[in-house]
């Protein structure tokens, strides 16, 4: 069975726990370990965060979280139409961070993927940011 | 959970000075003497972390606080958020010769904290 859902929210802070409450609840039909659920709470929260923090230095906007379950396969994407990242490959390199006087820890990326199997990331400067993760659930039925 | 709140209070008693007490804005902070205790929340995202982060600071700009205690024992959920707002107050402290301590960490949590790193720089109890 294949089923698929789409949020759209403004990149307001207090989005951040909606979204990735939305996803644990989508999640629960693929019959998910807690520690598979607590893992993609996860990486929800730090793609949701860069949307909001990063992709949106200013002003509220858009921010588009997209699932996809197939048996247990999960794909998410986390999108935002902001500033977009130059540099992707540095923006992933762990302790990097563009804004330190926020006190980000720069572990954003490095727990997307810590806690999914595939993170890519798709960017262009001034037309925005796409987040797409995936990872197989209910490992405990293998 | 006592046996933490006696030793928080021996500590105040200690240092020679009064339990304050004090109930801050949020209800999340409460002072005893040097020591600042905060009772995370259910979950310690950006959005929770800033909060955090706002009214610590402002303590610890007026007030003699030389210990800052972070209670997880209500806490499910924790981010990279959550550890940028942990490393600050970390430096903050260190700056000032002071402890930060995490205390009643859950599994989940741990996890987290020790991906992280930030088990080497602060006394982490629980969740092991």
């Amino acid at each position: 069975m294949k089923n698929q859902m789409k949020l759209e929210f403004a990149s307001i802070s207090e989005n951040e726990a909606f979204a990735r409450v939305a996803v644990a609840a989508f999640l629960t039909q693929a019959n998910p370990t807690l520690e598979e659920v607590a893992d993609v709470k996860t990486a929800v929260s730090e793609a949701v965060t860069n949307a909001i923090i990063h992709g949106y230095p200013e002003g509220v906007h858009t921010v588009t979280v997209a699932a996809w379950l197939e048996d247990k396969e999960l794909e998410l994407e986390v999108t935002d139409t902001g500033v977009g990242i130059p540099d992707v490959a540095k923006a992933m390199e762990p302790m990097y961070t563009t804004r330190p006087e926020l006190e980000r820890s720069g572990m954003g990326f490095l727990f997307m993927e810590a806690f999914m199997d595939q993170v890519q990331v798709f960017s262009k400067p001034g037309e925005g940011t796409r987040v797409q993760m995936r990872k197989r659930l209910g490992k405990r039925d293998e | 959970m006592e046996l933490q709140e006696r030793g928080v209070k021996k500590l105040a008693e200690r240092s020679g000075r009064t339990m304050a007490g004090v109930a801050e804005k949020s209800g999340i902070l409460e002072r005893v003497g040097i020591l600042l205790l905060i009772r995370v929340p259910t979950e310690l995202d950006h959005h929770v972390a800033e909060q955090i982060r706002e009214e610590v600071d402002m303590l610890l700009k007026t007030e003699d606080i030389q210990r800052l205690v972070f209670d997880f024992s209500q806490t499910v959920f924790c981010d990279s958020s959550g550890i940028g707002m942990l490393m600050g107050r970390y430096k903050i402290m260190r700056a000032l010769g002071g402890q930060v301590q995490a205390i009643h960490v859950d599994e989940n949590v741990y996890r987290i904290l020790r991906i992280s790193g930030i088990t080497k720089l602060i006394s982490v109890n629980g969740g092991e």
